[in-house]
C-alpha cells in the first residue's frame, strides 16, 4: 500500500510540473487593461474616431497648474499683452507668463506649449498614416476622421508658427535664425527659421528629430492641410455630435485666421463669412452667460469639460473665477486694462458686465476692481465649464478686417455694425475712414476676445505692414500704471516692435535631444 | 504566565521508546568562546526517528542512549549544528560547537547553502546581529552589515522602507533593487511587513553563482530571508518575549535659515531692486509689507517697519513668533512587543510568533501601527515524506503626508522653505491669538485674511496661499492601510536511492488601501466641501515549483571522495495587480469620511495588470574530498514583459573553490593559518523589470475620453525589439582564517558588466513623444569588497577571560563606468548625463562664474573660455560640463562588539568617502526671482552681494532679488562632497546571571539600551546625503534618532 501511495504521489508531483504550472504558450501573454495596443486602434473606423476624440480631449488635458491644455496657453498669451493684468502674485502660477519669462526660459507654460502642440501633431500623423488602411464601407466616416486629423495638424503648426518666429507678413532688420545659415537678417520673416515639420508618425523605428523649417514652409504645410481637410469635409456627410468636435465650419474658421496672418484678404474674408454662416451672434443675456457653455449660439468650436475631466485647481476657471475660491480668489484676479475698460468701452455696452467697475467695487463687490467676470463657473461645486475655441464674433471681425483691407469699407462697416449692435444697441461704425475702421476692428478684437488667447498673436501680427495706412504698430507692446499694471509684478513694461522678448525660445529638452534646432536669440 | 504561553504549544505527541541494545554516552557542549551551551539538543546521527534525544543542562552536560552500531552524534543549537564521532564511547564526547558553516535553513531551490562549499560571494546577517539594532524594519538593519550592500536612509517615515543596492547601480532606468526571496520564494511585499524578530538570518548573494538560478530576477543580487523554525528542542518549548519602549527625535537638523529680522532685511534688499520702488520711504516700507502679502510680524506700523538703511526698526518687537517646524515636530514614542514560541522534536516542529509595534514618529500624526503573526510547522509524515506549512499575516496602518516636493501641504517642504514672517495661527490687530467660537480651538492662518491682524491690511500670503500645513496635518487624514498575507506549503518526498522531489506553492496577498480625506472647512478642498479619495490595490502572486534533486552518497563514486548534487527545477510565477479608485467631493459634515458621505463623483477608475514568469533550471554541484568545489547552474527564463520575439532568456553561471589549507603541503602553516579558501565564479544573469510598467515593449494608446465620447491618445511608441538587460559577472575571492579563526578576512574582487541596459531614451519633444524604451548601452561596475573580523581580546585560544572584544570592518570600493551608449557618445537630460567613459548619473551642469558688477549670477559660455553670460536660458549643452558623480570611492562600516562578564556593548560606524552631491534643498534656499517671494533663504544670504565689495569673486553669492531668476539655477555651484561619517548605532546590554533567571524559571533574560542614528557629519548642516543613491535630495520625512530600552526574556 505504502509503496503504491508513494509511487503515485511522486508521479503526481512530477506530472504537475507539466500541467498546472504553465507550458501553455499563453501563460506568458499579458496585456494592459487601461491601455490599448496601437495595432488594435486602427483596425476599425470606430478606433480611428476614438483616436480623433483623444485629440479633442488633449486640447483640454491637465498636466500641471500652469499646464492645462490650450486654455493655459491662451491665458499665457493674453498675459503677455497689455490688456490683462494680475491683481497680485497669488500662488505664483502664471506670474512667469505675465513677466514674459515663460517665453524665454526652459520651464513654465511656454515649454509645455511646445510639447503640447507636437503631441497633437504626432497623434494626427498617426491617424493620417493609418486611416486609409482600415477596411470599411463607410468612406464618409473615414473622410471625417481624416479631415479632423488634417485640421489639428494645421491648427498646431499655426499656433507654433506664431510663437517661435515673428509674423509671416513682417520684415525687419533684427537678426533671426535662418535655416541653413545661422543667425542673419532676412528680407521677410517668411525666410526665417520657424519650427520643425513632421508629417509622419513617430515610431520605434523612426524618431529622428528635424531642424526648423522656414516660416514659408510651415505655412505651406498649414494651407495644404486645410485645403485637403475642406475637400474631405465637403464630401463627408457625417455630422458632429457636439461642438467639441471639428467640422467644416471650424476648419474654415481656422483658415480665416491663417489667411489673416498671411494677409490673404480675399481668402480670410470668404472663409470667415462661411465659417460663421450657421452661428448667430449671442444677444441680450447670452452675451454675458459666463462663457462656459458651448451651446451658446455663436460658439463654433469649444472644449466641453465635465466635472471628472477638469483639473480643479489646475484649470482655467480656477484661474479666472473668483467665486470658485481657488487661484483667482487667492490674490491673483485677472484684470482688464483699466484704460481700455474706462475709456474705450461705451457705458451702454453689454460687455462692461464682463469686468468689475470701480463703482461696483465701491458698492461692496467682493472682487478686485477691473477683475474679470466674463468667464464663470457653471456651479461653485466644480470647475467644470466649457472653453471657447472659436466664435462667430471673431469670424465677423476677421471678415470685416479683410474687407477693409481690400478697400471694401462699406462691406466691412455692415458686418461690424451687425456684430456691434448685439453688444451695444447704439453701435454704429458708419462713416469711419479706412484707417479708423481698421483701428476700430482691432479695438473690438481687444474687447470681444479678451481672455481667449488672441492678444499676443494680434500684437505680433500688428507689427507687419498693412495695405491700409497708419495701422502698423511700430511702438510694440506698452504697459503702464495707468492701465492698471503693477511694475513690480510685471517686471517688463514694454516690448518694442519685433522685440526678442516676444519671441519664444525653443525649450532646453528639445535642444538637448535635437541639436539641429537653432535657438532664438 | 508560563502556562498561558504553553497553550500555544501544539502537542507533538511522539511516542518515545528506548531500544534494548544501547550504551550511554556522556559529554559537555561548549560554544566557540568556551562557554557552556545550555539547552543544546543531542541526537544520534542516522538513528531511528523514535530514538530518544537529550538536552544539555545548565552546565552544558548531556547524557544519551546510543544504539549499537551508531557512530556519530548530532548536536544542534539555535543557528548551528554539528556532527561528532563518538569514538569507542568510553571517553566523554565533548563538543565545541562552532558557529555553523552550513547556513541553517538557507536553501536555494532545495539546495542547502554551505559556507564551506559555496564558491561565490555571500554575506550573512544573523538574528543576533539584527537584534542589536532597534529597528522596526528589517531593511534598516542592513546598513553597514555587509560589504557591497548599500542602503538609503529612505523616506524615513515610520513604516516606509529604504532602498537597497548590491554592488552598485547595475541599471540606468530598470529596477536596481535586489530580489528578495522569503523562505524560498520571491517575495513581492515590502520589507516593512516582515517582523525583524521572526528573521533567522539574511543572506546576501552577490555574484552570479546562485543568482543565475533566479535568472530574470537575480541580476541585482538576491537577499535570502529565512524565518525562524521550531527546530528540535526535544519537545521542550522555547518561549521568547521581547519588549522595548523608546523615543525618537530629529536626527539631522533643518538647514540654517533666516530668522524673522534677518528675513525682512534680506527681502528688503531684494525689494529695493524692484522696478517702481517708491521714492518716499514710508510708502516703500508699506509697499514692502504689501509685497510680502501684508504680513508685519512687528508691533510698529507698516510704514515704519523698515529704517532708511534697510534695517528692521530698532524699536520694534515681535508680536508673534510661531515656528512652523516646532509646530509639526513632536517627540516620537515607539513600543515593540514580540512573543515567540518554538517547539519540536525529530518528527515535527513549529514556530509561532506574534508581534506588535507602534511608532508615533517625530512628526505629529505620522503614527504607524503594525501587527505581525507567523506560524511555521513542519512534519516528517512518514520516513520518506515531509510536509509543512508557513502562514504569516501583517496588518500595517500608516498615517502619511503628501511628500510631493512642490506641495504646500508637504510638511517637510513647507516648514523648511516658508519665510519665518508668516504665522501658524491668526492674530488680531493687537497681536492676540484668535480662537474659534469654542474659545479653545485656535484659528489657523490660511494666508488669506481680512484686515484684523497686526499689519492691519488684507493678507495674501505669497507662499502656499489658502493652505496651512499644521492645520492640514490635523484636519486632513491620509492613511495607507495594508494587509499582507503569506502562505507556503510544501511536500518533500524521498524516493529510489538519494532522490528527493519537492514541490512548493507560495502565495502572497497584499491588500493596500490608500485613503486621503481632505476636510471641508479649510485648505485645498474647502471650495469643494471636502474630498474623499481612495485607491484600493489588491496584489496577488503565486509561485509554484517542482524540484527534483539527486544527491548520491554511495554507489557510483567512492564515499567522501566524490560528492555530487544535481537539481532540476520548473517554476511558474504569476502576479496580478488590481487597482480601483474613486474620488468624491461635497461632504455632509465633520466626522463622515466615507464615499457615501460625499455628494459628487469627481472620478473613478480601475485596471488590472498581470505578469507571468516561467523558469526551467538545472544545477550541478560537485566536490572532491571536500576540498575542491565546482558548481554550474543554468536557467531558461521567460517573461511576459517582452514581446514574443525576445521573451526567453538563457542564463548560467559556473564557479569553483579550493580549500588550500586542507592540503597536505599546508600542514606546516596550520599553526597560524586555520583556513584558506580561494573561489572564482563567472555567470550571466538578466533583468526584465524596466521600472516602466508591465508592457514597455508594446506600442500603445491610453484611454483619453472626450466628455462622454470614448477616446484614445498615443501613450508610447514601444519597442518590439526590446530585450533582456544582461549582467556578466566575474567574482574572484578568498577567505582566510588565522589563529583558529580568531582573525578572519574575506576579500572579493568583482566585475559586473551590464549589457543592453534598459532605458527610457529621451526623445526630442518635437517628435511628439517624450521617450522610448530601448536597450541603450553597456556599463561596468568593478570593485573590491573586504570583510575583516578580529577577536582582539578573546578567550578562544587563551585562558578564559571576562572581557571579549571583536572588531569587524566592512569595506567596499566600486567604480562605475559607462562602456557604450547606443549610437552616440552621450545622453544628456535634466542635470545628469550618461557619457561614455564616465560613471552613470554623472552630474552634467552649466558652470557658475560668480557675479557681475551688479551682483547678478553669471555662467560660463562654452568650454575653456572666460566668456560669461547672465542669460542662463541661452546656454546650450555646449556650455555644460561634467561635475562629478554621486558614487563614493570607498564605503564601509566598523562594528565593535565588547563584553565584560554579563555586560555587552556594541557600536557601529558607517562612512563614505568621495563622490559628489547636488544640494537641491540648499539651492532652493538660495533661490531668487519672483517665486522666491514668501520663501525663506539660507543664512548664507546674509553674505550675498550687496554692492561693491568682493563683486568679482567667483565664489560670490548673487544679490537678493525678485527678478534674477537664474541666481540659483542648476549649476555646479551646488555640488558638494558626498562624504559622510555616521555613528549608526550603539547597543548596551546586561544579561541577568543564570542563577537568578533559573529561580524565576527562565532560561535567559537580558535588558538593553540602544540608540540608532547617533551622530552624523556631512558637508553642510541639514544635509542628508544618504537619502538616495543618486546624490540628490527631496523634501521627505526628517531622519530621526531612536532611543530604545528593552527586555528580552526566554522561558
Amino acid at each position: 500500500m505504502n509503496r503504491i501511495f508513494k509511487s503515485s504521489l511522486i508521479a503526481v508531483l512530477g506530472f504537475s510540473a507539466f500541467t498546472l504550472g504553465s507550458c501553455k504558450k499563453s501563460f506568458l501573454e499579458t496585456k494592459p487593461t487601461d491601455q490599448v495596443a496601437t495595432s488594435e486602434v486602427f483596425k476599425t473606423v470606430e478606433g480611428a474616431e476614438a483616436a480623433l476624440q483623444g485629440i479633442h480631449r488633449t486640447v483640454y488635458e491637465v498636466a500641471d497648474h500652469d499646464a492645462f491644455g490650450f486654455p493655459s496657453i491662451a491665458l499665457m498669451w493674453d498675459l503677455m499683452g497689455e490688456d490683462m493684468s494680475l491683481s497680485g502674485g497669488g500662488s505664483g502660477w502664471f506670474v512667469g507668463a505675465y513677466r514674459l519669462t515663460d517665453a524665454r526660459t526652459p520651464d513654465g507654460t511656454g515649454s509645455y506649449m511646445w510639447g503640447f502642440f507636437y503631441r497633437i501633431i504626432n497623434n494626427a500623423n498617426y491617424i493620417l498614416a493609418n486611416v486609409d488602411k482600415i477596411e470599411t464601407n463607410d468612406e464618409s466616416r473615414r473622410d471625417f476622421v481624416k479631415a479632423g486629423a488634417l485640421f489639428y495638424r494645421a491648427w498646431a503648426y499655426y499656433n507654433l508658427a506664431n510663437c517661435y518666429m515673428f509674423t509671416y507678413a513682417g520684415s525687419s532688420t533684427v537678426p533671426v535664425p535662418v535655416p541653413g545659415s545661422g543667425m542673419g537678417v532676412v528680407s521677410s520673416f517668411k525666410e526665417a527659421a520657424c519650427v520643425p515639420i513632421y508629417t509622419e508618425p513617430t515610431t520605434a523605428e523612426n524618431h529622428q528629430a528635424n531642424p526648423r523649417a522656414s516660416v514659408q514652409e510651415v505655412y505651406d504645410r498649414i494651407v495644404s492641410d486645410l485645403d485637403a481637410a475642406l475637400a474631405l469635409y465637403a464630401v463627408s456627410d457625417r455630422g458632429r455630435a457636439d461642438k467639441s468636435e471639428i467640422n467644416i465650419d471650424v476648419a474654415k474658421g481656422l483658415y480665416a485666421r491663417v489667411a489673416l496672418v498671411m494677409q490673404n484678404w480675399p481668402k480670410a474674408e470668404q472663409m470667415a463669412r462661411e465659417a460663421r454662416a450657421n452661428y448667430a451672434f449671442a444677444t441680450g443675456v447670452n452675451v454675458n452667460d459666463g462663457f462656459n457653455n458651448a451651446k451658446n449660439s455663436e460658439w463654433i468650436w469649444g472644449s466641453i469639460i465635465n466635472t471628472e475631466q477638469t483639473g480643479l485647481w489646475a484649470s482655467f476657471l480656477s484661474q479666472m473665477d473668483w467665486d470658485m475660491g481657488l487661484y483667482a480668489a487667492g490674490g491673483q484676479e485677472k484684470r482688464i486694462n483699466t484704460d481700455l475698460f474706462n475709456n474705450q468701452i461705451d457705458t451702454t455696452d453689454l460687455r462692461r458686465a464682463w469686468w468689475i467697475s470701480r463703482e461696483q467695487k465701491r458698492a461692496g463687490a467682493p472682487y478686485a476692481a477691473y477683475s474679470q467676470r466674463k468667464f464663470r463657473v457653471l456651479t461653485t461645486a466644480s470647475t467644470a465649464g466649457d472653453f471657447p475655441m472659436m466664435r462667430a464674433s471673431e469670424m465677423a471681425l476677421i471678415e470685416a478686417e479683410a474687407m477693409a483691407m481690400q478697400g471694401n469699407t462699406g462691406g466691412a462697416i455692415t458686418v461690424l455694425n451687425d456684430f456691434g449692435r448685439t453688444r451695444q444697441a447704439s453701435y454704429d461704425a458708419s462713416g469711419l475712414g479706412a484707417t479708423d475702421l481698421v483701428k476700430e476692428i482691432w479695438l473690438q478684437r481687444r474687447i470681444e476676445l479678451w481672455g481667449e488667447g488672441f492678444r499676443y498673436f494680434d500684437l505680433q501680427r500688428s507689427f507687419a505692414t498693412f495695405p491700409v495706412s497708419d495701422v502698423q504698430n511700430t511702438t510694440g507692446m506698452q504697459r503702464s500704471g495707468a492701465q492698471g499694471h503693477n511694475s513690480q509684478l510685471a517686471s517688463i513694461m514694454s516690448v518694442g516692435q519685433y522685440g526678442y522678448d516676444y519671441l519664444f525660445r525653443i525649450p532646453g529638452n528639445e535642444r538637448e535631444q535635437n541639436p539641429q534646432v537653432m535657438q532664438n536669440p | 504566565m508560563k502556562k498561558i504561553l504553553l497553550l500555544f504549544a501544539l502537542a507533538a505527541g511522539v511516542g518515545l521508546q528506548a531500544f534494548a541494545q544501547t550504551r550511554t554516552v556522556k559529554g559537555q557542549v561548549k560554544n566557540d568562546k568556551g562557554e557552556a551551551v545550555v539547552g543544546a539538543v543531542v541526537t544520534v546521527e542516522n538513528g531511528s526517528p523514535d530514538a530518544l534525544s537529550a538536552q544539555t543542562d545548565e552546565n552544558g552536560y548531556y547524557e544519551i542512549q546510543v544504539e549499537d552500531g551508531k557512530t556519530q552524534l548530532k548536536v544542534e543549537y539555535v543557528g548551528s549544528s554539528q556532527i561528532v564521532d563518538i569514538g569507542d564511547g568510553s571517553a566523554p564526547v565533548n563538543v565545541s560547537l562552532r558557529s555553523s558553516e552550513e547556513l541553517e535553513g538557507v536553501q536555494v531551490y532545495g539546495k542547502k547553502l554551505d559556507r564551506r562549499s559555496y564558491v561565490g560571494a555571500l554575506t550573512t546577517v544573523s538574528a543576533d546581529q539584527i537584534s542589536k539594532r532597534p529597528v522596526t524594519n528589517i531593511a534598516k538593519a542592513i546598513e553597514g552589515a555587509a560589504p557591497g550592500v548599500q542602503v538609503t536612509s529612505g523616506g524615513g517615515q515610520p513604516g516606509a522602507s529604504p532602498d537597497i543596492l548590491i554592488r552598485g547601480i547595475g541599471s540606468i532606468s530598470a529596477n536596481n533593487a535586489p530580489l528578495i526571496v522569503l523562505d524560498g520564494a520571491p517575495y513581492s511585499g515590502t520589507l516593512a511587513s516582515i517582523n525583524p524578530n521572526d528573521v533567522e538570518n539574511m543572506t546576501f548573494l552577490k555574484d552570479a553563482t546562485a543568482t543565475a538560478l533566479y535568472g530574470s530576477r537575480g541580476a541585482n543580487g538576491v537577499i535570502l530571508l529565512t524565518t525562524k523554525k521550531g527546530g528540535n528542542t526535544a519537545g521542550k518549548p522555547r518561549i521568547n518575549l521581547d519588549a522595548s519602549v523608546g523615543f525618537l527625535n530629529r536626527f539631522i537638523p533643518k538647514y540654517e535659515t533666516l530668522g524673522t529680522k534677518d528675513y525682512y532685511e534680506v527681502a528688503w534688499q531684494a525689494f529695493k531692486r524692484e522696478a517702481g520702488f517708491p521714492s518716499d520711504h514710508g510708502d516703500a516700507s508699506q509697499a514692502f509689507v504689501t509685497f510680502l502679502g501684508g504680513y508685519n510680524a512687528y508691533n510698529v506700523p507698516n510704514r515704519e517697519l523698515m529704517t532708511v538703511d534697510g534695517k528692521v526698526n530698532p524699536n520694534a518687537s515681535l508680536v508673534y513668533t510661531d515656528d512652523w517646524a516646532d509646530e509639526v515636530l513632536t517627540v516620537g514614542l515607539r513600543q515593540q512587543y514580540n512573543l515567540s514560541v518554538a517547539n519540536g522534536d525529530q518528527r515535527s516542529d513549529y514556530y509561532f510568533s506574534l508581534g506588535y509595534s507602534k511608532d508615533n514618529g517625530i512628526v505629529k500624526n505620522s503614527n504607524y501601527d503594525r501587527l505581525t503573526t507567523r506560524l511555521t510547522a513542519n512534519s516528517q509524515v512518514t520516513s520518506w515524506l515531509k510536509s509543512g506549512i508557513s502562514l504569516a499575516g501583517t496588518m500595517d496602518d500608516q498615517r502619511v503626508f503628501v511628500q510631493d516636493n512642490a506641495a504646500y501641504v508637504n510638511p517637510f517642504m513647507s516648514t523648511q522653505v516658508m519665510a519665518p514672517i508668516y504665522p501658524v495661527y491668526r492674530y488680531d490687530s493687537l497681536g492676540n491669538r484668535l480662537y474659534e467660537a469654542d474659545g479653545v480651538t485656535p484659528l489657523y492662518d490660511f494666508g488669506r485674511n481680512d484686515a484684523n491682524n497686526p499689519a492691519r491690511q488684507e493678507q495674501f500670503r505669497p507662499f502656499g496661499q489658502g493652505t496651512n500645513v499644521v492645520a492640514a496635518m490635523q484636519q486632513d487624514e491620509r492613511t495607507n492601510k495594508q494587509l499582507t498575507g503569506f502562505g507556503k506549503t510544501y511536500l518533500e518526498a524521498k524516493f529510489l536511492k538519494d532522490f528527493t522531489v519537492t514541490t512548493n506553492f507560495v502565495y502572497n496577498y497584499i491588500n493596500q488601501t490608500v485613503d486621503a480625506f481632505q476636510n471641508y472647512k479649510y485648505g485645498d478642498a474647502a471650495t469643494f466641501g471636502g474630498r474623499v479619495n481612495r485607491g484600493l490595490n489588491t496584489y496577488t502572486s503565486w509561485t509554484f515549483n517542482q524540484i527534483l534533486n539527486w544527491k548520491p552518497s554511495f554507489g557510483i563514486f567512492a564515499k567522501d571522495e566524490h560528492n555530487l548534487d544535481v537539481t532540476l527545477v520548473h517554476e511558474a510565477y504569476k502576479e496580478q495587480n488590481r487597482y480601483n479608485s474613486f474620488r468624491r467631493i461635497g461632504l455632509v459634515g465633520t466626522g463622515y469620511t466615507e464615499g457615501d458621505a460625499a455628494a459628487v463623483n469627481e472620478g473613478s477608475g480601475s485596471y488590472v495588470d498581470n505578469l507571468a514568469i516561467e523558469s526551467y533550471i538545472g544545477s550541478i554541484s560537485y566536490d572532491y574530498k571536500g576540498k575542491y568545489f565546482l558548481t554550474a547552474n543554468i536557467n531558461r527564463n521567460g517573461t511576459s514583459r517582452f514581446s514574443e520575439k525576445s521573451r526567453w532568456g538563457l542564463f548560467y553561471s559556473i564557479g569553483g573553490g579550493w580549500i588550500i589549507s586542507d592540503e597536505a603541503f599546508m600542514e606546516d602553516t596550520k599553526g597560524w593559518l586555520s583556513m584558506l579558501k580561494i573561489r572564482a565564479s563567472y555567470g550571466y544573469t538578466g533583468q526584465q523589470d524596466l521600472g516602466t510598467g508591465y508592457y514597455a515593449w508594446m506600442p500603445r494608446y491610453s484611454f483619453n475620453h472626450n466628455g462622454s465620447h470614448p477616446g484614445y491618445t498615443l501613450a508610447t511608441i514601444g519597442n518590439e525589439d526590446l530585450k533582456w538587460e544582461r549582467r556578466l559577472e566575474t567574482n574572484i575571492g578568498f577567505d582566510a582564517g588565522f589563529k583558529k579563526d580568531r582573525f578572519l578576512i574575506s576579500v572579493d574582487y568583482f566585475n559586473r558588466g551590464s549589457r543592453d541596459m534598459l532605458y527610457g531614451l529621451p526623445l526630442a519633444p518635437s517628435s511628439g513623444v517624450t521617450s522610448q524604451p530601448v536597450n541603450v548601452g553597456d556599463m561596468n561596475n568593478s570593485g573590491i569588497e573586504a570583510m575583516i573580523s578580529a577577536d582582539i581580546v578573546s578567550n578562544r585560544d587563551r585562558k578564559p577571560t571576562d572581557f571579549n572584544w571583536n572588531v569587524r570592518v566592512n569595506l567596499t570600493r566600486i567604480r562605475n563606468k559607462i562602456i557604450s551608449v547606443q549610437g552616440k557618445d552621450s545622453i544628456i537630460g535634466g542635470g545628469t548625463a550618461i557619457i561614455k567613459g564616465l560613471p552613470v548619473s554623472s552630474f552634467y551642469l552649466p558652470r557658475y562664474a560668480g557675479v557681475n558688477g551688479q551682483g547678478i549670477a553669471q555662467y560660463y559660455v562654452g568650454q575653456g573660455t572666460d566668456s560669461v553670460t547672465t542669460d542662463y536660458a541661452s546656454l546650450g549643452i555646449e556650455s555644460y560640463s561634467y561635475a562629478g558623480s554621486p558614487f563614493r570611492d570607498l564605503e564601509g562600516s566598523l562594528t565593535n562588539t565588547l563584553s565584560y562578564k554579563n555586560f555587552d556593548f556594541t557600536f557601529m560606524l558607517s562612512f563614505g568617502l568621495g563622490g559628489k552631491f547636488y544640494d537641491n534643498t540648499y539651492a532652493n534656499l538660495m533661490n531668487q526671482g519672483y517665486q522666491q517671494n514668501g520663501q525663506n533663504w539660507h543664512i548664507d544670504m546674509l553674505n550675498a552681494w550687496n554692492g561693491g565689495e568682493g563683486s568679482d569673486s567667483k565664489d560670490a553669492i548673487p544679490r537678493a532679488s525678485y527678478t534674477d531668476r537664474y541666481a540659483a539655477a542648476l549649476s555646479d555651484r551646488f555640488i558638494v562632497s558626498n562624504s559622510f561619517l555616521n555613528l549608526k548605532s550603539i547597543n548596551f546590554g546586561y544579561t541577568i546571571p543564570a542563577k537568578w533567571t533559573k529561580k524565576a524559571q527562565m532560561s535567559n533574560a537580558r535588558i538593553y539600551v540602544s540608540m540608532d542614528n547617533v551622530l552624523y557629519f556631512s558637508a553642510r548642516k541639514g544635509l542628508d546625503l544618504n537619502q538616495s543613491f543618486f546624490g540628490t535630495s527631496s523634501f521627505t520625512y526628517f531622519p530621526y534618532r531612536t532611543y530604545m530600552f528593552g527586555i528580552q526574556l526566554g522561558l
